[in-house]
C-alpha cells in the first residue's frame, strides 16, 4: 500500500540543516498495525506528517497505492487526506467552537456528503465510541478520553484506508489510554491500516510491527507476534 | 443554514465580539471617510465646473448707479442729477470689441395679475381713483428736459382708464373664455429683453415662437413665458402647447402669449418675457418707466479669459459717453472664481484627509485580521488535514472578511450620509448626489477588501504539518 523509497526531509534551522529523516526507505502493506517508536526528536512525527501528506519529503520518492503522490496538486493531495486517511492526534486537534457532532461531520463537508448523511454518520460513529450521551457538547466541556474518541469517530467518518495516529494515548492517562488502544485495534481489525506514533514500548508491543527511529533513520523493524501469526 | 466550517467562523467572531466590534467600526470609519470626502469632491468638481461653464459667468453685466430696487425713488431725483440712462443704442459699445459674443439688455419687470383675489383685496381697499403716474413732457429729450408735474393735476389717461376697466371685469365670464387664461399667481416677475438674449442663452420655444423683429416695435403686450410657469396656467396634465395665441390676463393689461421656452434648469423657467424697445409709441409712459427702472445691459464673451480687458474697455467706453463713475461694470466671474477656489480647497483637503482616514482604517484592519490568521494558524491545519483545500480555506476567510465589510459598509454609509448633507450645505452645493455616496462607499469598501486579503494570502504558506506544531 505504501512505499517509500530514500526519503529524506531537511529543515533549515538558523544556518544548520536537519535532517529529521534521511534516506528512509519503507513498506507497509494493507491491513497492517504498525508502531513507529523512537525517542523525542528521532524523526518518528515528522515520518508520520509525510506519511499522512501533512508534509512534502525534501527528496525520495513516496508512492500510495503505486502512484507518487508527491508530485499530485494541492486539490488531489487534500482529497487522498480527505477520503483515504484519518488523522488522530495527542492533543486531539478537535476545533473548540463545534459540538462532538459537529466536529465528526465536518471532514464529510470536504467529501460532498448531503447534511443528512453526515449527521447520520456521525450519529453512529459516536454511538459506536460510547458518546451518544456527548453530541451536543462543546470539546471544552469533555474529558480528554472523550475528547480523543470524537477525534477518532472524526478520523472514520469518510471510511478510511489508513488511519495515522500521532502519540494517541499521550495525553490520557492509562485507564483512557486502553480504551483508545481498544479501538484502535478494533478499527484494525475491520481491514483498515493503522500507522500509531509512540514512545510507549508496551503501546508499541502491540501492534504488528514495530518501527525504531533514531536520527532520521529507520534502525530495525521488528515484526512480532502479530506478524507471526498472519504469515 | 452554516456549514461547520462556518460555524466555526461565526462563533469566533461571536466570542470575541471586542475584536469583531473594532473590525466592523474600522471598516464603517474608513468606509464613511471615503464616502463622504469623496462625494463631497466630486460634486464640488462637478459644481466647479457647471458654474463656471455657466453662460451668466461669461457675462460682463453693465448697470447705472441706482439700486435695482429703488423704483419707488421718485423719479424727480433722479432726473436732476445727471444719472445716465442706458438705452438699447448703448448695446452698440459691442461692436468696438470682437471678442464680445453677444450683448443684450436685460431689463426687470414685473406683472400684476388679476384674479378673484386680487379682485376682493381691492375692493377691501379705497378704490385708487388715480394710479399715480408721473407725466413727463417731451419725453424724447430725455432726463435733463423732464419737468414736474404735480401728480393732482394728472388727467387719468387711456392707459389707467383700461386698467380700471380691467379691475372691474367680471372674472367668472371671462373663465368661460377659452382665449383668456387668469392666473392665481399675486405677482410674476419677468424681463424685457432684447433678442439676442435668447440667442446668448441658447433657449428656444418649445411650443409657440421667440418674438420676430416686428415684435420688437409692436406696441402689443406680448409675453414668452418659462415652461414651470406655464404648467401652473393649465389643467393637470392638460397640454400646455394650447396656451400659445391665449392671453393672460394682468393689470398692465391683456398680455398674448407667443411662446412658451424649453425647460433651462434655471429660474428663468418660472418667469416670463417681453420684448424690450426703445421707441414704443405708447410713449410717455414707456419712456419713463426705463428711466427710473435700471435697464441691464449684458455683454458676453465666448472665451472667458477676454473677460478683464473687455471689463475695462466697456469701463471707458461707458465713462467717455456719460461721465466716469455713472455705470457699474461688474463681472460676476470674479467672485465665482472665489468661490470655486474656496471650494476646491476645502474639498481637496478634506479628500486628502478622507484617503489618509481609509489607508489608516484598511491598515489597521489587515493587522487585525493578520494577528487573527496567525491564531487561526492551527484550525487551519487540522481543516486542511481533515481535507480542505487552500482554495477553501481562502475563500472560507474571504468571505468573513466581506461580511465583515458589508456590515461596516452598510455603517459607514448611514455616517457618511449626515456628514455630506451637512457638508454640501455649508458649501452651497446642489444636492442630488446620493448615487455619488455610495459608489465611493463600494470604492472603499473594495480597497479594504483588497487588504483583507494580504492576510489571507498568508495561509497559501501553511504546510497542514506547521500549523499543527503550533499549540
Amino acid at each position: 500500500m505504501i512505499n517509500l523509497e530514500n526519503v529524506s526531509k531537511l529543515y533549515d534551522l538558523d544556518e544548520t540543516k536537519v535532517h529529521a529523516l534521511d534516506n528512509v526507505s519503507l513498506h507497509i502493506a494493507r491491513g497492517e498495525y504498525v508502531a513507529i517508536m523512537g525517542p523525542s526528536g528521532s524523526g518518528k512525527s515528522t515520518l508520520l506528517h509525510i506519511l499522512g501528506i501533512l508534509d512534502i519529503a525534501s527528496s525520495g520518492v513516496y508512492k500510495l497505492e503505486g502512484y507518487d503522490i508527491t508530485t499530485l496538486a494541492d486539490k488531489e493531495q487534500a482529497r487522498i487526506r480527505n477520503k483515504h486517511f484519518g488523522f488522530i492526534f495527542q492533543s486531539f486537534n478537535l476545533f473548540p467552537e463545534l459540538s462532538a457532532l459537529e466536529n465528526v461531520m465536518l471532514p464529510m463537508l470536504y467529501a460532498s456528503v448531503p447534511l443528512k448523511k453526515r449527521k447520520d454518520r456521525a450519529i453512529y460513529l459516536l454511538n459506536e465510541v460510547g458518546l451518544s450521551h456527548r453530541m451536543k457538547h462543546l470539546p471544552t466541556m469533555m474529558s480528554g478520553g472523550e475528547q480523543q474518541r470524537v477525534a477518532i469517530a472524526r478520523a472514520l467518518s469518510n471510511e478510511p484506508d489508513l488511519i495515522l495516529a500521532d502519540e494517541p494515548t499521550g495525553n490520557l492517562p492509562s485507564d483512557k489510554g486502553e480504551e483508545v488502544m481498544e479501538i484502535l485495534e478494533k478499527v484494525n481489525k475491520t481491514g483498515v491500516t493503522v500507522v500509531m506514533v509512540t514512545h510507549n514500548p508496551n503501546k508499541g508491543k502491540r501492534a504488528n510491527r514495530i518501527i525504531n527511529v533514531r536520527d532520521g533513520k529507520i534502525i530495525d523493524t521488528k515484526k512480532d507476534k502479530g506478524d507471526l501469526y498472519a504469515k | 443554514m452554516l456549514n461547520e466550517p462556518f460555524k466555526i467562523i461565526f462563533r469566533r467572531f461571536v466570542n470575541r465580539l471586542t475584536e469583531s466590534g473594532l473590525l466592523i467600526i474600522s471598516v464603517a470609519l474608513g468606509v464613511g471617510a471615503f464616502a463622504a470626502g469623496g462625494t463631497l469632491f466630486v460634486n464640488v468638481v462637478n459644481q466647479n465646473n457647471e458654474l463656471l461653464n455657466s453662460p451668466s459667468y461669461k457675462e460682463i453685466v453693465v448697470t447705472t448707479r441706482a439700486d435695482k430696487d429703488t423704483m419707488e425713488v421718485p423719479v424727480i431725483e433722479k432726473l436732476l442729477s445727471e444719472t445716465a440712462v442706458l438705452t438699447e443704442s448703448d448695446l452698440d459699445a459691442a461692436l468696438m470689441m470682437p471678442s464680445i459674443s453677444y450683448s443684450y439688455i436685460l431689463n426687470q419687470t414685473r406683472l400684476r395679475m388679476i384674479n378673484e383675489e386680487f379682485q376682493s383685496n381691492q375692493q377691501n381697499m379705497t378704490p385708487p381713483e388715480k394710479i399715480e403716474v408721473p407725466e413727463v413732457e417731451g419725453a424724447t429729450n430725455k432726463a435733463s428736459s423732464a419737468k414736474v408735474v404735480d401728480t393732482a393735476e394728472i388727467e387719468v389717461s387711456d392707459k389707467n382708464m383700461e386698467i380700471k376697466e380691467l379691475l372691474e371685469e367680471d372674472l367668472s365670464e371671462i373663465r368661460d373664455d377659452d382665449s383668456i387664461v387668469i392666473s392665481d399667481e399675486d405677482e410674476l416677475s419677468g424681463y424685457e429683453v432684447t433678442a439676442q438674449f435668447f440667442d446668448a442663452w441658447n433657449i428656444s420655444a418649445e411650443f409657440g415662437s421667440l418674438f420676430s423683429t416686428s415684435d420688437y416695435s409692436q406696441t402689443n403686450s406680448l409675453v414668452i413665458i418659462g415652461s414651470d410657469f406655464a404648467k401652473t396656467l393649465v389643467e393637470d396634465d392638460a397640454d400646455v402647447g394650447s396656451l400659445v395665441g391665449k392671453r393672460i390676463l394682468a393689470m398692465q393689461g391683456y398680455q398674448t402669449i407667443v411662446g412658451i421656452l424649453e425647460e433651462t434648469g434655471t429660474n428663468y423657467d418660472y418667469e416670463f418675457f417681453s420684448p424690450y424697445s426703445d421707441n414704443t409709441s405708447s410713449g410717455e409712459f414707456a419712456q419713463l418707466k426705463k428711466m427710473f427702472m435700471n435697464s441691464e445691459l449684458i455683454f458676453a464673451v465666448s472665451d472667458p479669459e477676454d473677460l478683464d480687458s473687455v471689463s475695462q474697455m466697456l469701463e471707458q467706453w461707458f465713462a467717455s459717453e456719460y461721465g466716469d463713475a455713472q455705470v457699474i461694470v461688474s463681472n460676476p466671474r470674479l467672485e465665482a472664481e472665489q468661490t470655486v477656489s474656496r471650494n476646491s480647497g476645502i474639498s481637496l483637503l478634506l479628500l486628502i484627509l478622507a484617503i489618509s482616514g481609509l489607508f489608516i482604517s484598511s491598515v489597521n484592519i489587515s493587522h487585525i485580521l493578520l494577528s487573527r490568521t496567525l491564531r487561526m494558524k492551527k484550525h487551519v491545519g487540522i481543516l486542511m488535514a481533515l481535507g480542505a483545500t487552500k482554495k477553501k480555506i481562502n475563500l472560507l476567510f474571504s468571505i468573513e472578511a466581506l461580511i465583515i465589510i458589508i456590515i461596516g459598509t452598510v455603517l459607514g454609509v448611514l455616517i457618511a450620509l449626515p456628514i455630506n448633507s451637512q457638508m454640501q450645505g455649508a458649501l452651497d452645493l446642489t444636492a442630488q448626489t446620493n448615487w455619488m455616496l455610495l459608489i465611493s462607499a463600494l470604492v472603499s469598501a473594495v480597497i479594504i477588501f483588497t487588504f483583507t486579503l494580504i492576510p489571507i494570502r498568508r495561509f497559501d504558506k501553511i504546510k497542514p504539518a506547521d500549523a499543527m506544531r503550533t499549540q
